[in-house]
């Protein structure tokens, strides 16, 4: 039990501050970083936007964890901007007058001598001057009772007192205030129900649990607290009890997400500890009379006097921010379009104008932004045909680009093929390169025959941010590799002549007669062939300033084919020995790729983005080079014919060249629309 | 004569062909057909002169390959044996030169009486008259059956009038036949197909035999011309010109030969090579290297991969297997011994290249030694198997039975080179079920990699529904999976493929579209892939 006790006051604190602790859900996920409160902490706000700008592209990351293929853009809801915008300037909140105002009267034993004065001069000034008059006046009632209790706010039997003999009735022209906050539920019926089902002498309650309506319609019967001190005992009771649901929720969220077995075991142990602990307790309160549904036992003057003046607080700040924004505290959103002359109306002509403000704003904001639409896809129609034609200059037909090289040599054939794309898109108000996530996809392709159609290497990578395919065929066959590995090699040597099966059947070997002795003449070729590869394919943002975003496939991979040519020949006749060596230089090749596609955007600005992009391949190859000759022995030597001649003699063919190799800067802007 | 075209525009012509055949009565009047009551031996004066050229000039434009010339006269004497079956032979010479790269192959009268003394060729005709084959003794020397049928081949002539295709030593191509009463003139019209000159690019052929028949039917007189220019691909040349005369000296009473025992075949344009040759050419590519040489440059060089003089070594090692089996055995005990993977590769390598029967047992010795087996590359070792061109059932059982995706894809590659074995069948099928349980994309995609290699038309229906795979790495494999079955079922599906939402898939269906539009036409024009 202490250990759990212990467990507990470690966690419960623990998950209050992990409220606004900035992580990247939190971060990304504005409305529960307001609605955690987290935005009022300047410095959380701080830690969220420099949170966001480091770790965009791994955000990326983590919601496409494994690219499938599909045409993907950056959807990671990114709403820093609205966050910014919200809150640059320290957004004053309503509520925090209201605290500063009690902290001083409960201080003082009175409101101020100025806020005395304030409530007096917005009850006579027959106007709505501000919009915190506007939300005192339309919550008049309830900022009386605050005002009332503002000095003896430790004092809650007091305050239960002032709003009995003071019933809120409605704003300043007598109008009904909203709709309160709902009165906080009874934590009890809040405990898990398979918690409760799991103790017998609660069997009814589950049944009725289990039924929402019934729940719903229960009525709160505010007791008479004829012991306080008691009453407020069962009220710690049943925070502890709240306390001890939500350490249980987190140990549910911790087996949800662990793997590591000892950890888990822990874990269930614990929370077994736990709920020994939440029966006991949930007996005993039930026991109590805390688990009737018109009975409920934790409603001590504290909980109902922090209710009673906490139940306006949700709307009137609504209203509050609703004021503050169509009245031109954040021009920049609104486009500097209020009249402040509106405060010049009653507290319903100013609701009337403030609502036509808003619609106003509304529309004006809308206009705004089409008209910024229109220019930017002016602007990006005019960057597009700049880089259209950038393109065209370069030799680049479009942004998806292929090059595609083939050589014959001989009776040889190297193609080389390289393909690579690039896929983005910018996205909030405020266009950074962080908010840009591109897409590279590498395609190397090539692949080695002789004699026309043998295929000795066939080597296909693919390769983009997440996934890399290897498609390998040695001699026709599909070849086994690791194909988690970006880095290996695979070299296979061989030595083939054109026996009746191979598939070397033409140019390979040639039997016909000399007079009337047949001859044979073979081609076969040897040789190592494999793959050399150590790729990699990575996004590099540049730093947190993310002033400039690689995307890039670097590293090499080199097919190579090192093969040479001999002959044998082959002579029906039994007197002399004739024979035929040397050897033909078939093909010697190999390919080094590099690729670098990258965006910049110069100065920071946006509209000057550029797509980069540095690729090339150097091509090696030398093929047909070398010779074939015949040398014999004939006749009865010494009196003998020993000789060479020259059957073939190449010069060969030899390239060391590079295939292609471009380095280009093309403008972007036209193109966001993730062409 | 004389014409001179494109070669592979219009055939050329050539060649005399000519042969006394017998004239028979009562047959149509254009018709040749043996005469039943005719003398059945008759002698010929022979004269024969030829010259030949083989060469493959390189870029340079020089360098003869090869070359002859033959002289001979004698006597040669031709036997009937029935209406479709002679017999002939050579004798009484009085020239006898026949000369190879300049060496005299009869330099003396006791060469010519070895060679062919006593020795008799038999010739059976097919209806139309041509030479359906040539049967000798077993016993018989080299350069009579050589000399014997192509003279022979030389001496052909069809029984009707007009053109039929016809081989000689040279190749084949269609001959034209004519008659003006007793004398027949063939004129070649050209070569489709030159032995000696496998890429033609521009080839002049003249080639005129001029027959006299007597009334009974036998040639009386044969005489021959024949010249063949001819140029191909890479420079290689064919330069051909021959003289054929005979002339009749008289019927001689038959020989006694008995045929029985005439045994060894051989056809008309179908030149011969024994396997001593071959076993000849075996040794120079060895160029000394022994079996001990190879087993010790593994065990020194092995370890960096390479040998100084690397591919020549490569090409003369697996002449030494080729050349002896025992040899194979050797190499898998130095892959036993060797201790990096290095060296197993290249042992390995060699086996799979020779793949004889003796080279594939040792594959399989090598492999299933627990050593090898422990190497960390033995992914890569036992897909040394997928090479072989012909594997045995042996190494089919082997390697079907081995575990993991390295293997399988072996197996796969096996499994394509013995279409006929039920026990491929019966591995492929292991294959598809292995498929069908596979779980994660990179064991999907191998086992998909692997029916690719064995390329069944049966697995269609198996690999087609992993094309609407959800990853794209296995719908990727699905497309290279259909690379070797052309039917309309594996392209639609790829076709289908080619409108995939992944550039990769997209890409790769196209990829193996082409190759397998590309093995549709090699195939309908009857070629090799």
């Amino acid at each position: 039990m202490r250990l759990i006790i212990l467990l507990l006051s470690l966690l419960l604190p623990a998950a209050a501050a992990a409220q606004c602790e900035p992580s990247l859900e939190l971060c990304g996920d504005l409305d529960r970083f307001v609605d955690n409160g987290c935005a009022e902490q300047p410095e959380t706000v701080d830690r969220c936007r420099g949170l966001l700008e480091e770790n965009a592209f791994e955000q990326a990351a983590i919601a496409e964890p494994e690219w499938d293929g599909e045409e993907w853009l950056y959807t990671q809801p990114m709403r820093f901007d609205d966050l910014v915008v919200e809150f640059e300037g320290n957004a004053p909140i309503y509520a925090d007058e209201v605290a500063r105002v009690h902290a001083e009267a409960a201080a003082a034993g009175a409101l101020s001598a100025r806020v005395a004065e304030q409530r007096d001069e917005w009850a006579n000034n027959g106007t709505i001057a501000s919009c915190e008059e506007y939300v005192h006046e339309k919550y008049l009632d309830h900022a009386r009772f605050e005002d009332q209790v503002a000095h003896i706010a430790a004092d809650h039997m007091a305050i239960l007192e002032a709003a009995a003999e003071q019933p809120i009735l409605g704003d300043a022209l007598g109008a009904p205030l909203p709709e309160p906050s709902p009165f906080p539920p009874n934590p009890y019926l809040a405990a898990p129900i398979d918690l409760i089902a799991s103790i017998p002498e609660l069997a009814e309650l589950v049944e009725v649990l289990a039924d929402p309506d019934r729940l719903e319609e229960a009525p709160i019967e505010v007791p008479f607290f004829e012991d306080v001190e008691a009453a407020e005992v069962r009220r710690a009771d049943a925070v502890r009890f709240e306390g001890l649901l939500e350490a249980r929720a987190e140990l549910d969220a911790a087996l949800e997400a662990n793997e590591d077995d000892e950890q888990i075991e822990a874990h269930f142990a614990a929370r077994e500890a736990l709920d020994e602990v939440l029966a006991a307790e949930l007996v005993a309160a039930s026991e109590a009379g805390c688990l009737d549904l018109d009975a409920r036992c934790d409603l001590a003057p504290s909980l109902l006097a922090d209710h009673l003046l906490k139940r306006y607080d949700e709307a009137r700040e609504a209203d509050y921010r609703r004021c503050k924004k169509a009245t031109a505290i954040n021009l920049e959103i609104l486009g500097g379009a209020v009249d402040i002359a509106v405060f010049d109306d009653t507290l319903a002509e100013f609701e009337i104008s403030l609502a036509d403000q808003i619609q106003q704003a509304a529309a004006q904001a809308a206009q705004a932004a089409q008209a910024a639409a229109d220019k930017a896809a002016k602007e990006a129609a005019a960057a597009k045909a700049q880089a259209k034609a950038a393109m065209a200059a370069s030799g680049l037909s479009k942004l998806e680009e292929n090059f595609a090289k083939t050589w014959h040599a001989g009776n040889a054939k190297f193609n080389a093929h390289l393909e690579y794309k690039l896929h983005w898109r910018v996205f909030g108000f405020e266009q950074i390169l962080c908010n840009v996530n591109a897409k590279f996809e590498a395609l190397f392709n090539s692949y080695v025959t002789v004699f026309k159609k043998w295929e000795l290497l066939y080597a296909h990578f693919y390769l983009d941010l997440h996934d890399y395919i290897g498609d390998l065929r040695i001699l026709g066959n599909s070849v086994y590799h690791k194909k988690q590995k970006l880095v290996g090699a695979l070299k296979w040597n061989l030595a083939k002549g054109s026996t009746p099966t191979a598939k070397i059947k033409k140019g390979a070997k040639a039997t016909f007669t000399v007079v009337f002795i047949p001859v044979s003449v073979e081609v076969g070729l040897a040789g190592a062939m494999g793959v050399n590869y150590e790729l990699k394919a990575a996004v590099d943002k540049g730093g947190a300033a993310c002033a400039k975003v690689d995307a890039y496939v670097h590293g090499a991979a080199k097919p190579y084919a090192n093969l040479d040519g001999f002959a044998q020949l082959a002579i029906d006749i039994f007197i002399a020995k004739v024979g035929i060596g040397g050897k033909l230089q078939l093909l010697k090749v190999a390919l080094p790729l590099f690729a670098k596609v990258g965006l910049s955007a110069p100065q920071g600005d946006i509209r000057k983005l550029q797509l980069t992009v540095d690729a090339g391949m150097n091509f090696a190859l030398n093929a047909l080079k070398g010779s074939l000759y015949l040398f014999g022995e004939a006749g009865w030597c010494p009196a003998c014919f020993k000789g060479r001649t020259d059957i073939f003699k190449w010069k060969g063919v030899g390239y060391s060249t590079k295939v292609f190799g471009t380095s280009l800067s093309l403008p972007l802007l036209g193109l966001k629309a993730g062409s | 004569m004389k014409r001179t075209l494109r070669y592979g525009t219009l055939l050329l012509p050539l060649l005399v062909a000519a042969v006394l055949w017998p004239r028979g009565e009562g047959a149509a009047p254009e018709a040749l057909e043996p005469t039943v009551d005719a003398p059945v031996a008759q002698r010929y004066r022979l004269l024969w002169e030829a010259e030949q050229k083989v060469g493959t000039a390189g870029l340079e434009g020089r360098g003869v390959a090869l070359e002859g010339r033959a002289h001979l006269e004698a006597v040669l004497r031709l036997e009937r044996r029935g209406p479709d079956v002679l017999v002939a032979s050579l004798d009484d010479f009085d020239r006898h030169e026949i000369e190879i790269q300049g060496e005299p192959l009869l330099p003396d009268l006791r060469r010519v009486d070895e060679t062919f003394g006593g020795r008799h060729a038999v010739v059976h005709l097919a209806p139309n008259g041509l030479i359906r084959e040539i049967r000798f003794q077993p016993t018989a020397p080299a350069l009579f059956v050589h000399s014997m049928q192509s003279l022979l081949s030389e001496l052909q002539l069809a029984r009707r009038p007009g053109v039929i295709t016809e081989r000689n030593q040279h190749g084949s191509g269609p001959v034209h036949y004519t008659r003006e009463g007793a004398r027949l003139r063939k004129v070649r019209e050209g070569y489709d197909r030159l032995l000696a000159l496998t890429e033609p690019e521009e080839v002049e052929v003249e080639a005129v035999a001029d027959v006299t028949l007597d009334g009974a039917g036998w040639i009386e007189r044969w005489s021959a011309t024949e010249r063949i220019e001819g140029e191909g691909v890479g420079g290689s040349s064919l330069n051909i010109r021959s003289r054929l005369e005979l002339t009749r000296l008289g019927s001689v009473p038959p020989s006694t030969v008995a045929l029985a025992r005439f045994v060894e075949i051989r056809e008309p344009g179908r030149p011969h090579l024994s396997a001593a040759a071959h076993r000849r050419a075996l040794r120079d590519r060895v160029d000394g290297l022994t079996t001990a040489d190879l087993v010790a440059d593994l065990r020194k060089f092995g370890p960096g991969g390479t040998l100084p003089d690397h591919n020549r070594w490569l090409w003369r090692a697996v002449g030494l297997l080729l050349l002896d089996p025992s040899a194979s055995a050797e190499v898998a005990a130095a892959v036993h011994r060797a201790s990096d993977s290095q060296t197993r590769a290249l042992g390995l390598d060699l086996l799979a290249s020779a793949g004889t029967p003796a080279a594939q047992e040792a594959m399989r010795v090598a492999l299933e030694d627990e050593r090898v087996r422990s190497d960390e590359a033995y992914d890569q070792l036992i897909q040394r198997v997928g090479v072989l061109e012909e594997p045995d059932a042996e190494t089919l059982a082997f390697v079907a039975n081995e575990d993991g995706l390295a293997a399988a894809m072996a197996t796969g590659a096996v499994i394509d080179k013995r279409p006929d074995d039920p026990r491929a069948a019966t591995a492929n099928a292991s294959l598809v079920v292995a498929l069908e349980a596979a779980s994660g994309a990179h064991e999907t995609a191998a086992l998909l990699y692997a029916l690719g290699n064995a390329g069944r038309g049966e697995n269609v229906e198996a690999l087609a529904p992993f094309a609407e795979d959800p990853r794209v790495a296995v719908r990727a494999a699905a497309a290279v999976s259909l690379r070797k079955t052309p039917g309309e079922v594996a392209r639609r599906v790829l076709r289908d493929l080619t409108e995939d939402t992944s550039e990769i898939v997209r890409t790769t269906a196209a990829r193996v579209l082409r190759e397998l539009s590309a093995t549709s036409a090699r195939e309908a024009e009857g070629r090799p892939g």
